[in-house]
């Protein structure tokens, strides 16, 4: 953190003799910007996985992000009072996206075969682990995959149905249904459902 | 391998990499704030600042706030109970979606589903109530009718909102997708069309998979436009004769590997096509860079073919070659047809001097090609060089042959009977095809009339033809002096598109009809046939171009067009028939869109006209009439 360190150290010293409390709001930012510093590092990848089990592009969701840790960073004495502040990222950074309609209009016009590519079914590493869910999620309708990842990412129900602004009714039934899309796209892939476990040696076999 | 081990894989701790980019954003992030500190300027924070997760709001107020910040209009209806009435209202955002000014209109359940548009309104009476019932979320696409009549298209999520004693209303939280519909139509559409199209324009030959004569003219044509070139077109027919005469079939078996044999010699990378029967064309221009020039070219092509040994029934076949060159420049007044004669003439020219090759250095003078050209059709009339084939036509229905069209074949010089599209074309743009027609009319009524008439008969008149205000007469009188019912009777009009005085076509036609003939029209749906003859013309029958039925069983297109064709008929009141029919698929298929006749090698080739009960006795000998008899006389 000798960034921070560094930010602290070039705010002016205060006067001599003029009050503790700037030098008590310094010591207090200081604190703020490691303890948001450690926020970002624990919460981006989870967000940013969030994000993009709904959206594909990648420079979109960084950009959203971007702006929405900011404006975190700017309100962080009120955020870090919040049950889950990556609850507020989520919030702000999704409806980022989503107001920027136009944008996601193309996005949604553009053609299947632009879509990522189909995942391999030889998977060996987390990395195309991964990807292929990734791919997956992106075949699923968006609030099924969203509230899919979110509960990957540890929210329960009456979280994730607070942060999208949906039903806890809708939420049950989301993770239902994408469990089941996801299902079904395994087993297109060539994979075995979770439920069953039945024919495994043989998807083994072939590798 | 399963889903559950796909999850457990991807579920990682970020990696020291994903860790760094983390602490790369903090680090920005953190400098971006601290200079808007340090110059301050105020960072815009539009979004609340209540935690999400701790605000106690009910769930229809919560999902509206959402809503409402990614710019999309909630409808929410709350069911009535004992102690309160149900309300239905929408945000201001939805009634603009809808058309209205927000707070302008009081929605009722009735009201609302006035609103959609009727066609989409009983699906979504159904959605909304199934997810009601079930009490699970849904979603609903419709169209709404705005004000001003401006059609619009909506999707919509569908909620359950849940209060402490159970479900107590549904949300609907919607966006105008009216744009992304259209997209979707649109790609739709292209896909379709991409399908359908069948890019390739040189539709080939059916037999030899060679261009067509049609397709041979254009690239003379363009080619003279152009760069110049040459043209060099072979002539072929049996030398020998075998114990029995040729057939159909065994006609067909030469032609197609004489296209072989002409392709391997003369390479992939020039135009070459089959541009009449026995007759080859092929174009040489400087763009080709072929390494032989065409008179080269020629001689090796004869040469090859006089050596070449085919087998027909397992019998030696040889064939008489020869071939003409026409050279042409690139500001030759001549057009492609010019030149094709032109090469036809040098080849039988080269042919009658025992030559193997002819060279014209420049194209014929036209009125002298012109005058050939008559003298040449007078002079086949005259000789009664033709002969007159049947082929069984197949009434689809009854599976059984009903009808028959009489064809014509032209006699080469050695007295071989060959198709004749290249002469009936020649004969067309020479203006000498009515001479022709008349021929064919006479003597075919002829043999009509001597015969039992037991089968429908169907006889070809060209569009350019009907031009002459004296056929209907002539045509008239040979029916009457011949003896035919007129009603086993069916004129084919070929090449409407040469139909030059749509007048004096009506009144043919009517006429015809009025003695009790049927009328049809070949071809159709090539060339310029048009849907307003369908409208003007009397016609009884519709023959679709063999191109709609060559591919039948492969092409989407074609299966479309002539479904709609066999429907737009039917509407019409004519009926409708089909040519080229080459196996039994296709025939399942014609039966099964409606199409009434089949005509084409599987249900029968054109063979010559037998009359009577002795099969024996054909028009060959037939036509050995008296001199009056024929139309020239």
């Amino acid at each position: 953190m000798s960034d921070v360190e560094g930010t602290a150290a070039r705010t002016p010293e205060p006067a001599d003799g003029e009050d503790a409390r700037t030098a008590a709001a310094v010591r207090l930012k200081a604190e703020h910007d490691q303890e948001f510093a450690a926020f970002v590092e624990g919460s981006y990848h989870s967000v940013e996985r969030i994000l993009r089990s709904v959206w594909w592009d990648r420079e979109m969701v960084a950009d959203a992000l971007h702006e929405a840790y900011l404006r975190a960073r700017d309100k962080w004495p009120k955020l870090r009072d919040h049950v889950r502040p990556i609850g507020w990222i989520v919030c702000t950074a999704r409806f980022q996206i989503l107001k920027d309609r136009d944008r996601r209009q193309r996005e949604a016009a553009v053609p299947p075969e632009d879509l990522p590519p189909a995942p391999h079914s030889d998977i060996a590493d987390e990395w195309e682990a991964q990807e292929t869910l990734r791919a997956w999620l992106l075949q699923l309708p968006a609030r099924h995959a969203e509230v899919f990842q979110m509960s990957r990412e540890g929210f329960s129900n009456r979280e994730i149905s607070r942060i999208l602004g949906l039903t806890e009714n809708s939420v049950r039934c989301y993770k239902a249904a994408a469990k089941r899309g996801l299902g079904e796209l395994a087993e297109k892939a060539g994979f075995t459902r979770s439920d069953g476990r039945r024919g495994q040696g043989e998807s083994r076999g072939s590798r | 391998m399963d889903l559950d081990d796909i999850l457990a894989l991807a579920e990682t701790r970020p990696s020291a990499l994903e860790l760094a980019r983390a602490r790369r954003v903090a680090r920005t992030v953190q400098s971006r704030y601290d200079v808007s500190l340090a110059e301050g300027y105020e960072i815009m924070v539009d979004t609340d600042l209540t935690d999400p997760v701790t605000w106690e709001v009910d769930e229809a107020t919560r999902v509206a706030r959402a809503a409402q910040l990614s710019k999309l209009g909630t409808i929410t209806w709350l069911a009535g109970g004992s102690a309160r009435p149900g309300r239905l209202f929408w945000s201001d955002e939805m009634a603009m979606i809808f058309g209205y000014a927000p707070g302008t209109r009081r929605l009722t359940p009735g009201t609302l589903f006035d609103l959609v548009h009727p066609e989409d309104a009983g699906r979504v009476r159904t959605t909304v109530r199934a997810v009601w019932e079930q009490s699970r979320p849904g979603e609903v696409g419709f169209r709404v009718i705005q004000p001003g009549g401006r059609i619009r298209h909506i999707r919509c999520h569908l909620e359950i909102l849940t209060a402490e004693d159970g479900a107590s209303g549904i949300i609907a939280t919607g966006e105008d997708v009216t744009a992304l519909e259209l997209a979707r139509q649109e790609r739709r559409r292209l896909a379709v069309r991409s399908r359908m199209l069948s890019a390739d324009l040189a539709v080939p030959d059916v037999l030899t998979g060679l261009p067509t004569r049609s397709y041979v003219i254009d690239e003379v044509d363009r080619a003279r436009r152009a760069t110049g070139g040459a043209l060099v077109v072979v002539a072929t027919e049996p030398a020998n004769r075998l114990p029995d005469p040729l057939t159909d079939e065994d006609r067909d078996q030469i032609t197609v590997e004489v296209a072989r044999v002409l392709r391997t010699v003369v390479g992939a990378k020039v135009t070459g096509g089959l541009v009449g029967s026995g007759s080859w064309g092929v174009l040489l221009t400087p763009a080709d860079g072929y390494p032989e020039t065409a008179e080269d070219l020629a001689t090796r092509i004869v040469g090859t073919f006089r050596d070449y040994l085919f087998s027909v029934r397992q019998r030696p076949l040889r064939l008489t070659v020869s071939a003409g060159v026409v050279h042409f420049g690139s500001d030759v007044p001549a057009t492609g047809f010019d030149l094709l004669i032109d090469g036809e003439n040098a080849a039988r020219d080269a042919r009658r001097n025992n030559a193997a090759v002819m060279v014209l250095q420049e194209p014929v003078e036209e009125k002298k090609r012109m005058q050939r050209c008559r003298s040449r059709i007078h002079r086949v009339v005259s000789a009664n060089r033709f002969a007159l084939y049947a082929q069984p036509i197949v009434d689809l229905q009854l599976n059984q042959v009903t009808r028959h069209e009489i064809l014509l074949r032209v006699r080469s010089d050695t007295g071989e009977p060959v198709a004749p599209w290249a002469f009936l074309d020649m004969a067309e743009r020479v203006g000498e095809i009515l001479t022709v027609d008349k021929w064919v009319v006479d003597h075919a009524l002829e043999l009509i009339g001597r015969g039992a008439q037991t089968s429908h008969y169907q006889v070809n008149i060209s569009g350019r033809s009907l031009a002459d205000p004296g056929l209907l007469t002539f045509v008239t009188e040979a029916i009457d002096r011949h003896g035919v019912k007129p009603e086993c009777l069916t004129f084919e009009i070929t090449e409407t598109a040469l139909i030059e005085n749509r007048n004096e076509a009506l009144a043919f036609a009517t006429g015809i009809r009025k003695v009790g003939c049927h009328l049809a029209l070949d071809d159709f749906g090539t060339g310029y046939s048009t849907l307003t003859h369908l409208k003007q013309l009397p016609v009884d029958l519709v023959k679709i171009d063999g191109t709609f039925i060559v591919d039948l069983c492969r092409s989407p297109a074609s299966q479309a067009v002539v479904s709609m064709l066999v429907k737009l008929c039917h509407t019409l009141g004519i009926r409708v028939a089909a040519e080229y029919v080459q196996d039994e698929k296709t025939i399942e298929l014609l039966r099964d869109r409606g199409v009434d006749f089949a005509q084409g090698y599987r249900t029968g080739r054109p063979e010559p006209i037998t009359v009577g009960q002795r099969a024996a006795q054909t028009i060959e000998l037939e036509l050995r009439f008296p001199p009056q008899c024929t139309a020239l006389g």
